[in-house]
């Protein structure tokens, strides 16, 4: 066998071998692509939207809880925005050059928010946690001269628990976050590193 | 449907045909595939300004698709779910040269991911230079590559 009956026996693939198409199937299919990519993005949002629901709903029997929210209400455009970056790019490359860079550049985002969703924990939920626990405290009768200068001054125990506290609560927020990374963001991270490892070869 | 794509899609069913066929392992992967890459297109229709030739642009997303595509079967070490309805009909492969195209694509899926978009472009009579664009990678880097590949291919058709 020579080169040109190589090609002959791949250029016969043309005539005798193409499967019919059944277009209607495609069509579906494309729908039900789009329309999962669509409720992906649509879930998380109901997601996020949830928490700020059930948050606002403990305001009425916590009313104090509204000094915090301010710290929360922020996160939540830089949380959307984030989402929003993630999901609408998509690659129109049409080399392996361009979609490798594609890669590159989506593997740069997820790394850069799985990097900053655990430092906007880090930063948000001490101050969150410590203006809640604080307001709590003040706003009940049984407790409020615990959060008294003098009587905190005569008792400084109260106020290492309440850091403790605070940074227990901290902690359990970056447990929560670090398991929705790594069940969410870290098997995408993985995906696409794999997926540019299979991309390289030698120029 | 849109028309346009229905067309490019008619006219152009060969290349995802022959492409999806050495990318793939079993008729479950083969559709899977070949339904993605008709999803590619679809999605990329609207970008293509025409500046290329159609079958250039065709080439393209199938071979990154499919590259994709295996990349994403090595990762998860397991077959995509089976389709819930089968978009193709089966083609008769029975004859003798139907039988030495299959040895031919079982030759060429030995190959790795790149090398085979090289090889399909290459039997698909595409210059060096068109395959350096298409893929993205110098020339040179094609003439080398094609050069040891047909050999390795041309040797282990002839010893079968």
């Amino acid at each position: 066998m020579n080169e040109q009956e190589l090609k002959e026996i791949w250029k016969s693939a043309d005539s005798q071998d193409i499967p019919k198409i059944d277009f209607e199937k495609v069509q579906k299919k494309m729908i039900g692509w789009h329309g999962k990519l669509r409720r992906k993005i649509e879930l998380d949002s109901l997601f996020g939207i949830l928490i700020l629901v059930i948050y606002l709903a403990l305001l009425i029997p916590l009313p104090h809880l509204i000094y915090p929210l301010p710290l929360i209400l922020i996160m939540y455009p830089w949380y959307y925005w984030k989402l929003w970056t993630i999901y609408r790019s998509e690659t129109q490359a049409q080399d392996v050059i361009n979609t490798r860079k594609y890669f590159e550049d989506k593997a740069a985002k997820l790394t850069g928010f799985i990097r900053e969703c655990r430092i906007v924990t880090l930063l948000f939920f001490p101050p969150v946690a410590l203006i809640s626990c604080y307001v709590s405290l003040s706003n009940n009768p049984f407790t409020s001269k615990f959060m008294e200068y003098e009587y905190l001054s005569a008792h400084p125990v109260l106020i290492y628990a309440s850091l403790i506290f605070c940074g227990v609560l901290t902690v359990i927020a970056m447990i929560g976050v670090e398991i929705l990374i790594r069940i969410s963001y870290l098997p995408s991270l993985d995906r696409v590193k794999e997926l540019l490892e299979q991309l390289k070869f030698e120029e | 449907m849109n028309s346009e794509f229905e067309k490019i899609i008619r006219e152009n069913a060969g290349i995802l045909h022959k492409f999806c066929q050495i990318y793939t392992d079993d008729q479950t992967e083969y559709e899977e595939l070949f339904q993605e890459m008709m999803i590619q297109i679809w999605r990329s229709l609207e970008k293509f300004r025409g500046d290329a030739k159609v079958s250039t642009f065709v080439y393209r997303i199938c071979i990154n698709t499919a590259l994709s595509f295996r990349a994403k079967l090595n990762r998860s070490q397991k077959k995509f779910e089976p389709l819930d309805g089968k978009i193709f009909a089966s083609p008769e492969k029975d004859n003798e040269q139907g039988e030495q195209l299959q040895k031919l694509y079982a030759a060429i899926r030995e190959l790795k991911p790149i090398e085979r978009a090289i090889v399909g472009l290459y039997l698909d009579e595409k210059s060096y230079q068109e395959i350096a664009e298409i893929l993205g990678i110098s020339k040179t880097n094609v003439a080398t590559r094609l050069m040891r590949l047909k050999k390795k291919l041309i040797g282990k058709l002839n010893n079968e």
